[in-house]
């Protein structure tokens, strides 16, 4: 199927544009006023434009940085998004349900992005943390974008800024080209090979991203673990502990920057869009889970095999943070 | 077993329907306010020329495919300053100069054909003052079918008949309908590779009917899409299973019949 690449008319002679395009190599090139004509659109569905992507490149003018709510994490924090949506195709994809397309948008005015992080940074001395990967994986699509190969470096600059790049990507290639700095954290997502299989479509396996964490953290790099949804519906308590093991023994403890685990959750209006976008997704139709105070999410017996994995894992390692989803 | 849809296919004029088509191998729709023919899934409408026609035979197509989903594809001429005559493209853009909207139909052809931009005007382009594809038709007929359509279910396929160097005005008809049909092979090719998505996409996008036993009972709107919910759910765990017939209580109230069926399906899954 032929692949067009919308591009904004603003952005159109950019060099990051002419980038991408030597990189994307489609030839149908459209222009538009705006990415929202074709991203906003109401009548669109995620899942069949999941399997017909196109491309849309443009600059994102507003809520250039996003205050985390302080409801969802303990630390004071924004995220921010240089891509809309992800080469991946996990089935708990929150994505599906959040917006109405599913083509790739790559936001590419990264000097406006830094601007907003700098201005959040003048505001206080305290530690923040800025998340990348909220609306994409941040490493994914490394080779086309450049993201972290701009933004490492800029948060070196920063003194109280923290940025977490939140990726599944095994792709070390242009991370290991830029100097790791002690502002950034590379975070990766990890659960069981089975779960991978089952839910986690076109991601790389579970061994190489521990090839990809082990490679990182001897080149210096401070890594976060994030197993992050837990679905214990499908894997079991042991499965868990046997990742854990895996994943914690394969980089020295104190290169361990911190370990999060987050139960599967949705919000229902997230939940209730992706069911009727994909009718065929088992995952979310199981009888465990159901709608508490807005959100779908576990029941009790699943949130407690949860919070005993997580005192598993401080005894684990017990200098590391550890955070499990409220 | 795909569910059952209709691909419109809507076109200017019948010498440009002739020229792609057999339409001898189609039955013409009698009785109506449009040229009309139609061929198992495949309905062709005659609009005649502009935007307006184009968007009333949209209507048209509408009312006479009620309760089916619809695949549009509007097929027509186009001119250009410099693309060679009888070059085949798919509109990825049409915009409508007079209204200043634009509209993004789907690309969905397996066959690499150019993605490009169509602006339709109310007159024929007497130049080509733009790097972009002159037409009268395309704005008015997506600006109605895309009214309850996805964009997967709207797609735009035109033939460059006229450029600089053979303006519009000095073609005749049969000149513009030679064009086409020399490329009669590929658009049907194009038609056929439509249909073939248009039945998996309907199959995805079919609505969930109630089972017969459930039809007569007065549900509220949130209540029957509850129990059509409750249909896929049971049958994307059971594989596809028949639903189990359930035995209703007679003038029960709605809400009892809800707890009933998500009591008795649940059940039916321990
Ligand atoms: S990797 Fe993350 S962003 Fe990509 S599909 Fe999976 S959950 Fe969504």
């Amino acid at each position: 199927m032929a692949k067009t690449i919308f591009i904004e008319n603003n952005v159109f002679e950019h060099f990051r544009t002419k980038k991408i395009l030597n990189i994307i190599k489609a030839r149908n090139i459209i222009r538009i006023n705006h990415y929202g004509e074709i991203f906003n659109r109401n009548k669109q569905n995620f899942r069949i434009q999941k399997d017909s992507l196109n491309y849309i490149i443009a600059a994102k003018k507003n809520n250039l940085v996003i205050p985390i709510p302080p409801s969802t994490t303990s630390v004071k924090g924004f995220y921010f998004s240089h891509m809309y949506n992800c080469i991946y195709d996990c089935d708990y994809c929150f994505l599906q349900g959040h917006f109405n397309s599913a083509y790739h948008v790559y936001f590419i005015n990264y000097e406006d992005f830094g601007k907003a992080i700098s201005n959040e940074s003048m505001k206080t001395k305290t530690k923040i943390w800025f998340f990348s990967g909220y609306d994409c994986d941040s490493l994914a699509s490394e080779k086309i974008t450049g993201f972290a190969e701009y933004f490492v470096p800029f948060f070196s600059k920063l003194q109280n800024c923290m940025l977490e790049i939140r990726t599944k990507s095994s792709r070390t290639t242009e991370l290991l080209k830029i100097k790791p700095n002690s502002n950034v954290v590379c975070a990766f997502s990890l659960n069981p090979q089975n779960l991978i299989d089952l839910f986690e479509k076109g991601t790389p396996n579970l061994s190489s991203r521990i090839q990809s964490i082990k490679l990182l953290s001897e080149n210096g790099w401070k890594i976060g673990l994030r197993f992050d949804p837990l679905i214990l519906t499908e894997a079991s308590k042991e499965d868990y502990l046997e990742l854990f093991e895996l994943a914690v023994n394969c980089i020295p403890k104190s290169n361990i920057h911190s370990v999060s685990l987050g139960s599967l959750r949705l919000s229902e209006s997230h939940h209730k869009k992706m069911v009727k976008n994909d009718m065929q997704n088992r995952l979310l139709l199981d009888n465990r889970y159901s709608y508490k105070e807005k959100l779908w999410q576990p029941d009790h017996k699943i949130r407690d095999v949860e919070t005993q994995l997580s005192e598993h894992l401080k005894k684990l390692i017990p200098q590391s943070s550890i955070f499990l989803s409220e | 077993m795909y569910y059952d849809f209709n691909l419109v296919i809507v076109i200017a004029h019948v010498g440009e329907a002739r020229a792609i088509f057999d339409l001898d191998e189609f039955k013409e729709i009698t009785n109506s306010s449009f040229l009309a023919f139609r061929k198992h899934k495949i309905i062709i409408i005659i609009s005649g020329e502009g935007r307006f026609r184009a968007a009333g035979a949209v209507s048209f197509a509408k009312a006479l495919c009620e309760h089916k989903i619809i695949f549009w594809l509007n097929i027509g001429c186009v001119g250009h300053r410099d693309f060679q005559i009888g070059t085949v493209v798919q509109a990825g853009k049409i915009h409508d100069q007079e209204l200043n909207r634009s509209w993004y139909p789907s690309t969905p052809f397996k066959k690499s054909i150019p993605v490009v931009e169509v602006n339709t005007y109310a007159k024929p382009a007497e130049n080509y003052p733009n790097n972009v594809f002159y037409d009268m038709e395309a704005s008015g007929f997506i600006e109605l079918a895309q009214i309850n359509s996805i964009p997967e279910q709207l797609a735009v396929v035109k033939v460059v008949t006229d450029n600089d160097s053979k303006p519009i005005q000095h073609l005749s008809i049969n000149e513009i309908e030679m064009s086409i049909k020399k490329e009669r092979n590929v658009i049907q090719s194009l038609v056929t590779d439509y249909l073939v998505k248009a039945a998996v996409i309907a199959e995805s996008i079919k609505p969930i009917s109630l089972p017969w036993w459930l039809r007569t009972v007065k549900f509220t709107v949130t209540q029957r899409n509850e129990v059509k919910r409750l249909i896929n759910n049971y049958r994307v765990k059971f594989k596809d299973q028949k639903l189990p017939f359930l035995r209703i209580l007679k003038n029960a109230p709605t809400r009892k019949i809800l707890s009933q069926i998500k009591r008795e399906w649940n059940r039916e899954g321990n």
